[in-house]
């Protein structure tokens, strides 16, 4: 294996190496399909659930297996591989914590079993035109009534509605005005939904979604108005993923980027010849190396920008495909969370300085 | 128009190149289309020349010196580029900064952080800077002084000011940056192209390092 592309394998028991292996075969199996492809994607998802893949990080007793490093090493591999298995985000790494941590064990029986099949897609009701990065600003709200709960409002960029099973929604206790999160089937009567147009290559459609519907008392999860920890069990994976498909891609890019200017003859030379590609190339080798979380992403798109440059012209041609990564990496500097929240965060929890906002 | 070979050079050994104005009808010519993974005005097309005939009278200039008669083109393209990558620049701080003044999130406007303020503010500054420079290599073109070094440092300033000039307005929206009703991803890859074509700025860089630091030419 190319040596920008090797993982680590620094200190892997055997089975975490089986796990890295397969992840790595599944992203090169789809890794000349486009990012934008839905077919590639519930193909490779079907090749994920086959394997086993869609188990990792979800309790044993519900059909699981390993936890969330040996979900965020596949989720690394798949990316390196060639092709990010975005479901693993959402479907598992979001709906898998909040409800193996939060969910009563009716709930847990059953959801997590389809989540860990792979058999059970689920989707994740949290943005509004309102509230992006200030999430408490949620109008999305849930209403007790004698059966359950009213819920009605309007969320934004949802990712994956048209392929989901299920949906986990955020709303606001209309009576506690905390966070409540429920889980329940799609399609649901009383939600409807239009599309986001998005100028990213992205796996999955994104939908404008609007509620006014009841669901029963056994769709709450944890206390209503409580929410908020529940939450949090699945938003701290869901960064972990995509920090891993950061690195994954770096390294993808990084080796093509190698290959090519091994290979490219300019003025009798190959171009990997001059420091002016090389260096930058090395720069962004150490940048994905070494990365850590929020610099997964920022290391991650210097590598696929330096790629793009190494490949002159052609790398905005869909015969390379080199675009198509890059700008998925530009998204991630923005989601799931922007990087300027990121740094606040560092910034207060990190270094202790007072909050800026 | 198109560049051929007529020759090699005799002192260079390097091909002696003419210039000629080809009909697209021509027989035995053909464009493919290269699909390309950027929204632009203009297509691409790989073109293929299977013995075109063309008339004596479609020579441009002088046979063989078809290299020096392109230059005469080339400082215009920089800096045609330069000015329409400013443009974009200028676009691209006009909208981030109306959203900055507009979108309210924790209770003040999101351009009342230095986070998203000084940012703007840095790429403002690197715009009007890539403008100086692209208006000053228009001046000497029109005043027939030598506008090479000047359309090059304008064409890579533009380039990389409207680039992050774009991002950065992009990132002060959110996930609305991303959204194709805003305008503003659209442009993405054209803007990034700019920094491939028409000269990437690798040349760019060896042509300032050769021209205006008399370095020895690396390749």
């Amino acid at each position: 294996m190319a040596q920008a592309l090797a993982h680590p394998n620094l200190g892997l028991t055997p089975e975490q190496r089986g796990i890295a292996e397969l992840a790595f075969e599944l992203g090169q199996k789809y890794g000349e399909r486009r990012f934008d492809e839905h077919e590639a994607s519930m193909a490779q998802w079907d090749d994920l659930a086959a394997s086993g893949l869609t188990a990792l990080s979800i309790p044993e007793e519900y059909g699981g297996a390993g936890g969330m490093f040996e979900l965020i090493l596949a989720a690394e591999r798949l990316s390196a591989g060639g092709f990010p298995a975005a479901k693993l985000v959402i479907a598992t790494a979001i709906a898998g914590s909040i409800l193996a941590r939060s969910g009563s064990s009716e709930q847990k029986q059953r959801w997590l079993p389809g989540v860990a099949e792979g058999t059970t897609k689920f989707c994740f009701g949290f943005t509004e035109p309102g509230a992006g990065s200030n999430a408490r600003n949620l109008r999305t709200t849930a209403a007790k009534t004698s059966v359950g709960w009213q819920i009605r409002g309007e969320k934004t960029y949802i990712s994956a509605l048209e392929s989901s099973d299920a949906m986990l929604l955020v709303a606001k206790d209309a009576s506690s005005g905390g966070l409540s999160v429920f889980a329940f089937p799609l399609p649901q009567e009383g939600v409807a939904w239009s599309q986001v147009n998005v100028e990213a290559p992205a796996f999955e459609f994104q939908w404008n979604v609007f509620f006014d519907f009841e669901v029963g008392d056994d769709a709450l999860i944890g206390s209503a108005g409580a929410g908020g920890k529940a939450l949090f069990d699945g938003l701290n994976p869901e960064r972990l993923i995509v920090a891993a498909q950061g690195v994954g891609i770096g390294r993808w890019c990084l080796e093509r980027a190698r290959s090519y200017a091994a290979t490219r003859v300019v003025f009798d030379v190959p171009i990997g010849a001059h420091q002016a590609i090389q260096h930058p190339l090395a720069e962004a080798l150490i940048g994905v190396e070494s990365a850590w979380l929020l610099l997964a992403c920022d290391a991650g798109l210097k590598a696929a920008d330096r790629a793009l440059q190494t490949f002159g012209g052609s790398g905005f041609t869909d015969e390379t495909m080199i675009l198509q990564r890059f700008m998925y990496m530009r998204l991630l500097q923005t989601i799931p969370v922007a990087r300027e929240l990121a740094l606040n965060h560092i910034a207060t929890a990190g270094l202790g300085l007072p909050r800026s906002y | 128009m198109v560049v051929a070979r007529t020759g090699t050079d005799a002192a260079s050994n390097r091909g002696a190149l003419s210039l000629f104005l080809v009909d697209p009808s021509s027989d035995g010519f053909e464009m493919h289309p290269i699909p390309v993974e950027i929204t632009a005005p203009e297509k691409q097309f790989t073109l293929f020349f299977d013995d075109v005939v063309i008339p004596a009278t479609e020579l441009i200039g002088t046979e063989g010196e078809g290299l020096r008669q392109l230059f005469s083109g080339l400082n215009p393209e920089r800096i045609m580029a330069a000015a329409l990558e400013n443009g974009i620049g200028l676009y691209a701080l006009a909208k981030a900064s109306a959203y900055a003044r507009e979108r309210v999130v924790w209770d003040v406007p999101i351009g009342a952080h230095q986070g998203v303020a000084h940012p703007l503010a840095k790429v403002k500054i690197e715009v009007e800077l890539a403008r100086l420079m692209t208006q000053k290599a228009a001046w000497l073109h029109d005043n027939g002084q030598p506008a090479g070094e000047a359309a090059n440092m304008a064409k890579y300033a533009a380039a990389e000011a409207c680039l992050a000039a774009l991002d950065q307005a992009i990132q002060t929206h959110g996930g609305n940056g991303l959204a194709t009703e805003y305008g503003l991803a659209t442009l993405w890859g054209a803007a990034r192209l700019q920094r491939t074509a028409p000269v990437s700025r690798e040349m760019i860089f060896n042509h300032i390092a050769q021209h205006s630091l008399g370095l020895p030419r690396s390749y």
